[in-house]
């Protein structure tokens, strides 16, 4: 099946979705639910199945009727993984639709994203990714109001639509700015191909608008804020899409502009400002969430914070040194963080739904690994992962993109670079330690320590169906992790119009350093590969910067301790007496722990930040203390600029509804600007 | 400053006493001779000699607590003997129990003794923790330790002197006043 | 009932209502409240002014009301005698004394970190309940009575005799103050007059326990900010002084050396050396000025105690904190000045004063107080000699009836304001009612609102020892 052929059979298939499923739903919901997902299914198979065919020689040319213009199916970069990933999530999230009442009216939404996510992958033509993307688009605002009908649900999802419809309308001029250039290179070839003759200056400006175009969907700074609102509404399966999908797709989508562009250093510099702000800006409010799902929507910022300064750094190294391997990192880095951000995510979210049940506010959750150790486990791997715990592949994404800062700072770079670049690595690291507290603190405070709520926990179990879908996208996690050095290749593969140096980055774990010369392990020589000289193993000189030598010693060194226990233990094992509180005070939720404790200190150390401010309240006969902190995007940026958009439309209404007075007045206002207009022209 | 005493203490003798294991006139003085009673009995390997202390106050006035405090002084240095003082009641070996035993004070020690890990002795600290002394019969003063805990050395005084605190710890550890090398058990 | 010749009886209040306000009244002058008490009906405050030293007697007679609104006590809100009101709740329902509604603290996040009756190493028994938001304490709630001894009952119906020992045992690191304050009260009442000799070594004897009283609560000072070698300099002072204590008067802690009209010279040892001791408390008054010194010179140490636990000005107008608390806080009461007791008029004593209200003004009084304290010990020791001491002939007389039905005794303890106030009876001298009023039962009041007044949980311990208080004064 060619290009044209997917994009015929991804329209039928929403047409026969959405008309099986009106004629089923004469039947009742069950009926509907029994069809969608198993037209889920299919489509999620049909995902699987297309990635084998997302190659340029499969693309086409769609001639439509006049006026219109010829379509073009060519693949997008990374299609082929994104259509891979894609098909993972939506089957897992069908599966997780299973066991829901609620479950058809997901699917309604979820079913047209997915045709619309498998037409995306084959628009290499500016026109069709246009088209499709303003299909997502609507399709995400549907998937997130049919849900649920709350006040917050209404509020995010009319956020979500303006800043969309804001992004295709940039990406609409970016576009038609490209469009007559565009046209005569496509007569020639399907594949996307580098255009020339664009001034520097429009380069930047067209790259600016598409990477805020995508960036609305991909959580680009300061254009996500639609993200943290919306996310902790939706069901976790279908913020668990929003969250892991969307920005893969948005990706590819900036790449596919770019390579036509070739966008400048001003390109990248702003990137790179935007995407660090966003990063440290997503850990920071990540850090201090109350909302169990707000947590990881707020994080998954951070993640998207490390992609596009990854993106950026990459354009800024391939520019100034074409030929470091820095710039190959800093993208692979990006691919990585990405797979591996869709996969943990979505099972984080979706774990959400299973912690639902006790409570969404950490305050109220707490030892809920006595409820199911099945969800705690597969969440304590995403956890991990995206606490970039080696060898899973948050750590790889991480070090990739540190090492890619770091590298090219040794390679005669000028002074301003040098700096921005340290600035750049500072704030990264900043926003991923942030980070990796912010999911210790989620993880913990949800499932570990003592119950805090007032429902009991006791060993409710979700469905089997639930614990494999949970599973399922862990695969990604383990691909972009341990996977590593089989992925990393073909990443590079599907990359290398976009790569300026010829060296490959390979992995160093699993291989053998013979057989792949020549290679350049990840780190340079800082991080030899294992049997190389000067590893731990092999201490010629001694060295523990092999990121996974720690990895081992801390399961050689626990297995050590078991083993030593069970030698030696005496008498008949472990007496258990409850924790020492002192004597008196029994040990209760009350006396341990808190999540806003765990908080308190970094929320006094960035109190500026935050705007932190305490307030006591005095109720019901008691103190009640709380810290408010302000989220400045919010409240600084878009508040003003809703509550101008809200008064000019309420004034003009209040004009139109009869104030003669008030429409004089502004009548004679135009006259006599008008007339003074008039005069001095 | 005070790094200066640590070298001068290289030069002149610490003012730490021998007592109870070497004679020292005055500590003796001070000493009250029959203070200790212990039924603890020594056994090979089972309490050596690196002992944490837990101590509670079971309803005193405060002069038993004084004059624990002053074991940690250089006067007396308990760590000669490897005792020392823990805040958890988990590592602890000995407990250290003061005052009149108040009622509310009963579910509290329990917990302490239980919450300990064997091995583990207890002490009765001063007078008021083996009889309630001038405090017996006042309402919710229990005074002393039957039925509560099991008592292996009693160190009378009203306060006991740090030196003898020091002998009956030995002797909880050696079943022997070190002072008499004697074993006087209580009816 | 008879009061001493100090005491000035204002009417007794008509109305419960009207008791109150007298009180209210009385108190927003010059005057602190010392003690409240309940002696069968008759509820009663005593208020002494701080600057003339001059009792007021406010009472109140249960049994004068004759129905209608006549009997309403309630919550006064005074602080200086708030554990007395909470104690009058608890054990005297009979009165219904209402009080206020505990106010309970909730919030987003906010835990309890519990503390106590097991804690520390050694250290005496009490729940502290930490409200804290991560480090930050934002609010103390203490939770005493582990150790209640139910003293002021025990002693109830006891002779002179049975009771001093109890008496004695209150607050050991104090006991000389109490038994002091007693003895003043038994004294007024059997009209006992003292020689000059006695008066002396009373002073002698006060002023031996506020020094090592203050040397272990530095040392609990030094080692709360992580310093062994000062507090290990300052036990040894305390342990060298409580060997002068037993060189000189046979007990460590001085226990029994005061007795009704006079002091016990039977304990006391043959061989004494007043001179060769007087030269040892010059050594320990040398050595506690090097240590003050090497403090003030350990940044470790200045930092931590600057601005920590600072007593708020409305914690201090409400609760009149006394002793070195209330003087480090600008409440310069002193007893020994204000209503000078044994020889105290005898000597010009240098009372410390400082406003900040922290740890740090806390320490400066200590130092300053021990300094003093040692100095007149020196003195006196000087020209001491326990042969000159006439025997006690007044024993005898407390077989007999009293003089008069009750007695005051208001001492300076080392930590602050002691007041015993005794009612005898008439017919055989016993205790018929004890009220007494310790300093740390006051004291405690403010260190909740000194505790969470924005220090954190590793400020904790250090506040606790620079107020330096003692649970067996509260839980007597």
């Amino acid at each position: 099946m060619n290009g044209s052929d997917w994009i015929l059979t991804w329209t039928v298939y929403l047409i026969v979705v959405l008309a099986g499923g009106a004629v089923v739903s004469r039947r009742g919901s069950r009926g509907v639910h029994i069809w969608l997902s198993v037209s889920g299914l299919v489509g999620s198979l049909g995902l699987l199945a297309m990635s084998f065919f997302l190659v340029p020689q499969y693309a086409r040319r769609i001639p439509l009727p006049a006026p219109w213009p010829t379509l073009v199916a060519s693949p997008l970069p990374l299609a082929s993984l994104w259509s891979v990933v894609a098909g993972i999530l939506f089957l897992a999230a069908i599966l997780l639709t299973l066991s829901r009442r609620d479950g058809h009216r997901i699917l309604y939404a979820l079913l047209p994203l997915l045709s619309g996510v498998g037409v995306f992958l084959w628009s290499g033509d500016g026109l069709l990714l246009l088209i499709s993307w303003e299909f997502i688009s609507a399709v995400t605002y549907l998937g997130l109001v049919t849900t649920r009908r709350s006040r917050p649900v209404w509020n995010a999802g009319w956020v979500l639509l303006s800043l969309s419809e804001l992004g295709g309308m940039m990406l609409l001029v970016a576009l038609v700015w490209l469009m007559p250039i565009h046209a005569k290179w496509l007569q020639d070839t399907l594949a996307v191909h580098q255009l020339g003759g664009i001034p520097a200056l429009w380069g930047n400006v067209i790259m600016l608008l598409t990477v805020l175009a995508f960036g609305v969907k991909a959580g680009l700074f300061p254009v996500m804020i639609w993200m943290p609102m919306a996310e902790p509404e939706a069901p976790g399966m279908v913020a668990g899409i929003f969250s892991g999908l969307l920005p893969a797709l948005a990706l590819s989508g900036i790449l596919a502009v770019e390579i036509m562009v070739g966008a400048s250093l001003a390109w990248a510099v702003v990137l790179v400002v935007l995407g660090v702000l966003g990063a440290l800006s997503g850990s920071l409010y990540s850090i201090v969430s109350r909302h169990a799902k707000r947590v990881l929507a707020y994080s998954t910022l951070e993640i998207l914070g490390l992609v596009f300064t990854a993106l950026g750094i990459w354009r800024l190294v391939s520019l100034m040194t074409p030929n470091s391997v820095a710039s190959t990192m800093v993208l692979d880095a990006a691919v990585v963080l990405l797979v591996m951000h869709a996969g943990a995510k979505f099972v984080l979210f979706s774990a959400t739904d299973f912690t639902g049940r006790w409570g969404q506010t950490l305050d109220r959750l707490g030892g809920l690994v006595r409820g199911s150790g099945w969800v705690a486990g597969l969440s304590l791997l995403a956890t991990a992962t995206l606490g970039a715990f080696p060898p899973l592949g948050g750590f790889v994404g991480e070090w990739l993109l540190l090492e890619g800062i770091l590298m090219p700072m040794g390679e005669g770079t000028g002074v301003a670079q040098h700096l921005g670049l340290m600035v750049a690595g500072a704030g990264l690291a900043l926003a991923v330690a942030i980070g990796v507290a912010a999911y210790l603190r989620w993880y913990g405070f949800i499932f570990l320590g003592v119950h805090r709520g007032m429902k009991p926990v006791s060993g409710e179990q979700p469905r089997r169906s639930f614990v494999v879908a949970l599973a399922m996208p862990l695969a990604l996690v383990i691909v972009a992790g341990p996977g590593v050095p089989w992925f990393l290749p073909w990443i590079n593969h599907a990359l290398a119009p976009y790569l300026t140096s010829g060296s490959p980055v390979v992995a160093p774990t699993f291989i053998n350093p013979q057989s792949a010369a020549p290679l350049l392990p990840i780190g340079a020589n800082l991080v030899p590969a294992p049997g190389a000289h000067g590893t731990v193993f092999f201490p010629q000189a001694f060295n523990v910067g092999n990121p996974y030598v720690l990895f081992w010693m801390a399961l050689l060194l626990t297995l050590v301790v078991a083993l030593l226990r069970k030698l030696f233990r005496r008498g008949k094992g472990t007496r258990l007496v409850s924790p020492w509180n002192g004597g008196a005070e029994p040990f209760a939720a009350r006396t341990s722990w808190s999540a806003e404790g765990f908080v308190h200190p970094l929320r006094l150390a960035f109190a500026k930040f935050y705007g932190l401010s305490r307030t006591r309240t005095h109720s019901e006969g008691a103190h009640f203390y709380r810290h408010t902190i302000i989220n400045r995007l919010e409240e600084q940026v878009y508040a003003p600029l809703i509550a101008g958009g809200r008064w000019a439309s309420s004034h003009i209404r209040r004009i139109q509804s009869g104030r003669l007075n008030q429409y004089v007045t502004y009548v004679w206002i135009f006259v006599v600007l008008g007339i003074v207009v008039g005069m001095w022209r | 400053m005070y790094y200066w005493h640590w070298l001068k203490n290289i030069v002149r003798r610490p003012e730490t006493t021998g007592f109870p294991t070497d004679p020292d006139g005055i500590a003796k003085t001070m000493s009250n001779s029959d203070a200790i009673q212990t039924r603890a009995r020594p056994v090979e390997g089972f309490l050596r000699r690196s002992l944490a202390i837990r101590h509670i106050d079971g309803g005193s006035c405060n002069g038993c607590e004084s004059e624990l405090g002053l074991l940690s002084s250089p006067d007396y240095d308990l760590t000669r003997y490897g005792f020392s003082f823990t805040p958890s009641p988990k590592h602890a070996d000995i407990l250290v129990i003061t005052g009149v035993i108040t009622d509310a004070m009963v579910p509290v020690i329990a917990d302490v003794f239980e919450q300990m890990t064997a091995p583990k002795r207890v002490v009765a600290l001063g007078s008021c923790a083996i009889d309630g002394w001038v405090f017996r019969g006042a309402p919710g003063v229990r005074g002393g330790l039957e039925g509560i805990v099991p008592v292996a050395t009693r160190i009378a005084g009203c306060p006991p002197t740090p030196g003898d605190i020091l002998r009956g710890l030995l002797a909880t550890v050696d079943g022997v006043d070190p002072l008499s090398g004697l074993r006087e058990i209580w009816p | 009932m008879e009061w001493g010749n100090m005491v000035h009886t204002i009417p007794t209040a008509p109305t419960a209502r009207d008791w109150i306000n007298a009180w209210r009244v009385a108190r927003s002058g010059d005057s602190d409240s010392i003690l409240l008490t309940a002696d069968g009906p008759i509820l009663t405050t005593l208020l002494m002014n701080h600057k003339t030293g001059a009792l007021t007697r406010l009472c109140w007679d249960m049994r004068d009301s004759n129905g209608g609104d006549a009997w309403q006590p309630s919550w006064s809100g005074i602080g200086e005698t708030m554990v007395v009101e909470y104690r009058l709740a608890r054990e005297r329902p009979e009165l219904s004394w209402q009080l206020p509604d505990h106010l309970h603290v909730r919030g987003k996040g906010l835990f309890t970190y519990p503390l106590g009756p097991v804690r520390a190493d050694v250290a005496e028994s009490l729940l502290y309940r930490l409200h804290v938001m991560g480090d930050e304490i934002i609010r103390l709630t203490l939770q005493n009575g582990f150790k209640e001894r139910h003293i002021r009952s025990l002693v109830s119906g006891k002779t002179i005799q049975e009771a001093l020992p109890v008496i004695a045992r209150f607050t050991t690191t104090s006991n000389v103050h109490h038994t002091l304050a007693m003895v003043m009260a038994v004294e007024e009442a059997w009209g006992i007059q003292l020689s000059q000799q006695v008066q002396i070594t009373r002073v002698l004897l006060a002023e031996l326990e506020r020094a090592y009283s203050h040397l272990g609560d530095l040392a609990m000072l030094a080692v709360s900010t992580g310093l062994p070698v000062p507090q290990m300099e300052y036990l040894h002072l305390k342990e060298t002084v409580l060997r002068i204590n037993f060189a000189l008067f046979g007990h460590r802690y001085l226990r029994a050396a005061i007795v009704p009209g006079g002091v016990a010279a039977r304990g006391w040892h043959q061989d004494v050396d007043p001179v060769g001791a007087a030269g040892m408390i010059s050594d320990v008054l040398d050595q506690a000025e090097r240590m003050q010194m090497g403090l003030e010179r350990t940044s470790s140490f200045m930092d931590r105690l600057h601005g920590a636990g600072r007593v708020p000005p409305a914690a201090i107008q409400w609760g009149r904190p006394v002793g070195p608390v209330g003087r480090a806080a600008g409440l310069g009461l002193d007893v020994r000045r204000v209503r000078p007791y044994a020889a105290y008029s005898d000597f010009d004593l240098n009372t410390p004063m400082e406003t900040d209200g922290d740890a740090y003004a806390r320490f400066r009084i200590r130092v300053e107080e021990l300094g003093e304290s040692l100095r007149v010990v020196r003195r006196i020791l000087g020209g001491w000699n326990p042969r000159e001491l006439s025997p006690n002939q007044a024993l005898e007389v407390l077989n007999g009836p009293p003089l008069q039905a009750s007695g005051v005794g208001i001492v300076e303890a080392p930590r602050g304001l002691l007041g015993y106030w005794l009612r005898f009876d008439p017919k055989d001298g016993r205790i018929a009612h004890a009220a007494i009023a310790t300093p740390s039962e006051r004291n405690w009041a403010v260190v909740p609102d000194a505790m969470a007044n924005g220090n954190i949980l590793q400020d904790f311990p250090i506040i606790d020892a620079s107020f330096a208080l003692s649970v067996a004064g509260w839980d007597g």
